[in-house]
């Protein structure tokens, strides 16, 4: 399993690494009797600055590293376990960094990105840990192309036998055979579609079925097998998208950051 | 099995693929953080006018914006479009003014359009600065360039130097500029803090092997007031009519002596057993004469009108107890002489305002076996040599002399005034008040609930010519050092000195005249300067 991998990589040796560095830093910040409070502009607080600009643009990096398929520099798994210390370990740096002085300016603009990447990152650990289980058992061993080859074939049965069945219900069946797997828009973060054309040929067959016509007995069969099986896609698709989208967040955030952070360090020297 | 044309194929395949716009978001993010964070305020600080002339090629657009841009400006930074500062052509003045600043004309650059940069402000400013919060470049006057001391001395104009730049270059202050110590943006009161830090904590850092910084120094060693300082300097005068001041540091034991040009026992005058005055018995004590000065700080200086004449009347005739000579001036005296006894010649008598004896005229000191005064009225010869017995009298005997140095001098008199024709007697010129400890400030309205003789030992002085001042010991006595300790005042080095000294000593009255400007004014009235 990737997660147990990337946590546990090496023996925890990143854990490690950057649990020193956070107890240097803060055992640094308690030691360091700043001549009035403690603030980014002390010879402590320029070395901590430093330190997190470094880890922010080598935590950036990753993206680099991730490409880069036949880079011999480390494996992409224990670039993925110092990316997840080291980005926890910011925090502490980073905050020390600052003092604790916050306002409203770039500066703490810069934290507050950083943190919002940070918080992303933790947030991207947690689906990764828990939506691959999920979404494998959704599928249970087998592929949306599987279940999509099932579909087109329920629906070729369904409307050879809707042929023998009133124009109504060769409609329904022609529309449910129609009918998109996830809505538009943000469909794919929600596992129902409003007004499911499947859904209500389910709903408009199954009285028709208590009667005694095998025919649409056999039609009910397939639409509600048809549901079922959009419901699996569904279920699959929107746990994707959710275990994508912190993704959204963290990397384009984490280029906000970048901007940020030049700014914090132009301004600071503009303005020294 | 599957067909291109196939549209569930089609959707799952799109399904499968990762979200997109990650790409498109980070580009968006990063180019506005960019554009928002950073270049738009550099190009309001330094390209102000390259941004106007950028609007106004916009046609319409300028006659309305720019307008607005000064408006917004003005209001945020007290500052107005001025073109005679602004204009492109004159835009590097500022850079020039670092080649020749004149005094009083330097003109802060312009400031940032719509003052972008305070995005950049990193932390709330000292509560002096804090008017001009939105205008940074009032401090920061070129960029990627440190605050200037010039930026600092555009308003701290009276600062002084920490050494007198004529001591030469001190290692370690010479090359620093006021933002290495004074940081700002920390916060309201942390400029405050910060001095207090300084003069509590850092002056031994150099004091404590001051010939290290500044070889040629006369200052000695101090690392901390209880342990490790030396005895005070007093500066006292050489003898009249030179009034250089010196400062001296007394050995142990020894007390400093000045020519003061006065004879006056402290210990007559606060005797417990009082003074036989005209008044009846009086019993003085120091506030009688000594009166503190609204800034808490020095005396006012004591004078004879004020603090001595009530007692010492210079009466003029035994006969009369309301007439009496006046005080400061030789010629002024001796013409009120000469002129009584003229008149009491060419009259026959006493004036006729002449008020009767009501008391025994004392013409010996307190504590000296008591003399009947003389009178002239009836001596021999004419008036002027009935005047000229008369001012003996007064100079020599009773009066003039009782406080002063008197001489008798051949020289003639005052030509045009009628007591030229007398005798001549010459007044030693009294030391004018002057400041004793000018290198700290000592606050004696703080220690008003000490009595004053518990630092000077007034009660014990018999000679004028005796320094009062009180040496390190007494200090420690209530005062521990920097290290706290029970029962005692801890006492930085900022509790008695300042840092930023004036170049020169205090001239002989500069405690006279209002502290500088620049003083800081601690919690418990001690000023830092």
């Amino acid at each position: 399993m990737l997660h147990e991998n990337v946590l546990k990589f090496s023996r925890f040796r990143y854990l490690k690494w950057m649990t020193l560095l956070v107890l240097g830093s803060v055992i640094a910040y308690v030691w360091d009797q700043p001549e009035t409070v403690p603030n980014g502009g002390t010879w402590l607080g320029y070395t901590l600055g430093t330190i997190g600009a470094l880890m922010i643009l080598w935590l950036m990096l990753f993206g680099v590293r991730k490409r880069a398929y036949r880079s011999r520099l480390g494996s992409v798994k224990g670039w993925l376990s110092a990316h997840v210390y080291m980005g926890v370990a910011l925090v502490v740096v980073a905050t020390l960094h600052t003092g604790f002085q916050f306002g409203w300016n770039i500066h703490t603009l810069a934290y507050a990105l950083m943190m919002a990447v940070i918080l992303s990152g933790m947030w991207g650990i947690y689906v990764y840990f828990r939506n691959p289980a999920l979404m494998s058992g959704v599928l249970d061993g087998k592929t949306l192309q599987d279940l999509g080859g099932t579909l087109r074939e329920l629906d070729a049965r369904s409307k050879r036998l809707a042929g023998k069945l009133s124009p109504d219900l060769q409609a329904l069946v022609a529309r449910s055979a129609e009918a998109a797997i996830v809505g538009p828009l943000f469909g794919r973060f929600r596992a129902q579609v409003m007004a499911c054309p499947t859904r209500r040929a389910v709903a408009t067959l199954e009285p028709l079925a208590r009667q005694d016509d095998r025919a649409v007995r056999d039609l009910y069969a397939l639409q509600f097998q048809r549901l079922s099986i959009l419901d699996e896609i569904r279920s699959f698709v929107r746990l994707k998208a959710w275990t994508d989208l912190w993704l959204l967040v963290h990397v384009p955030l984490s280029f906000a950051l970048l901007a940020t952070l030049t700014a914090h360090i132009v301004a600071v020297f503009f303005y020294w | 099995m599957q067909h291109h044309d196939d549209p569930i194929a089609a959707e799952i395949k799109r399904l499968q693929r990762p979200l997109g716009g990650r790409r498109l978001l980070s580009w968006l993010l990063f180019v506005s953080a960019i554009g928002l964070c950073l270049l738009l305020p550099v190009a309001g600080s330094d390209h102000a006018e390259d941004l106007k002339a950028l609007i106004a090629k916009v046609p319409g657009l300028a006659e309305y914006v720019n307008p607005q841009i000064d408006r917004v400006q003005a209001r945020l930074t007290g500052r107005r479009h001025d073109p005679a500062v602004t204009d492109p052509a004159s835009r590097k003045t500022h850079d020039d003014r670092v080649a020749q600043p004149a005094p009083g004309t330097y003109v802060t650059p312009p400031p940032t359009v719509l003052a972008l940069d305070r995005v950049w402000n990193p932390g709330p400013l000292a509560a002096a600065h804090q008017s001009w919060a939105h205008d940074c470049k009032v401090c920061h006057s070129a960029p990627f360039t440190r605050v200037m001391d010039k930026d600092c001395k555009t308003c701290h104009a009276g600062v002084g130097d920490h050494v007198p730049t004529d001591a030469g270059a001190v290692h370690g202050i010479a090359d620093q500029r006021c933002a290495d110590c004074h940081h700002d943006h920390q916060g309201s009161f942390a400029l405050a803090a910060q001095n207090l830090h300084y003069v509590g904590r850092e002056c031994a850092d150099c004091h404590r092997n001051i010939k290290l910084a500044l070889p040629a120094t006369h200052t000695e060693d101090v690392a901390d007031f209880a342990t490790q300082h030396p005895e005070f300097r007093v500066q006292v005068a050489a003898a009249p009519p030179d009034t250089k001041l010196s400062r001296v540091r007394p050995a142990a034991g020894e007390t400093l002596q000045e020519p003061t040009g006065l004879k006056f026992p402290h210990d007559v005058h606060l005797s417990d057993k009082g003074i036989d005055s005209p008044r009846g018995e009086v019993h003085m004590e120091c506030a009688n004469c000594h009166v503190l000065k609204q800034d808490g700080l020095a005396f006012e200086p004591v004078n004879m009108k004020d603090h001595c004449a009530s007692c010492h009347a210079l009466k003029l005739e035994p006969a009369m107890s309301n007439r009496e000579v006046p005080h400061g001036d030789v010629p002024a005296v001796l013409t009120a002489v000469r002129e009584f006894y003229a008149y009491v010649e060419a009259m026959g008598g006493l004036p006729p305002d002449a008020a009767p004896l009501s008391h025994t005229i004392k013409i010996s000191r307190p504590g000296e076996a008591e003399r009947p005064a003389q009178s002239f009225l009836k001596a021999p010869g004419n008036a002027r040599e009935r005047a000229s017995a008369a001012a003996t009298e007064l100079f020599e005997k009773t009066s003039c002399v009782v406080c002063h140095e008197v001489s008798r001098v051949p020289d003639a008199g005052l030509a045009g005034t009628p007591g030229q024709d007398l005798p001549q007697w010459k007044i030693a010129p009294v030391q004018a008040a002057h400041t004793w400890m000018p290198k700290s400030v000592f606050d004696h309205a703080s220690h008003a609930n000490q009595s004053c003789t518990d630092c000077h030992a007034a009660e014990r002085s018999d000679k004028a010519t005796q320094v009062l001042m009180p040496k390190i010991n007494i200090c420690r006595d209530c005062h521990a050092g920097a290290t706290p300790v029970a029962n005692k005042v801890t006492s930085d080095c900022g509790l008695c000195h300042g840092f930023h000294q004036p170049a020169r000593l205090p001239s002989p009255r500069a405690h006279t005249a209002p502290l500088p400007l620049a003083v800081l004014k601690r919690p418990s009235g001690v000023a830092i300067q």
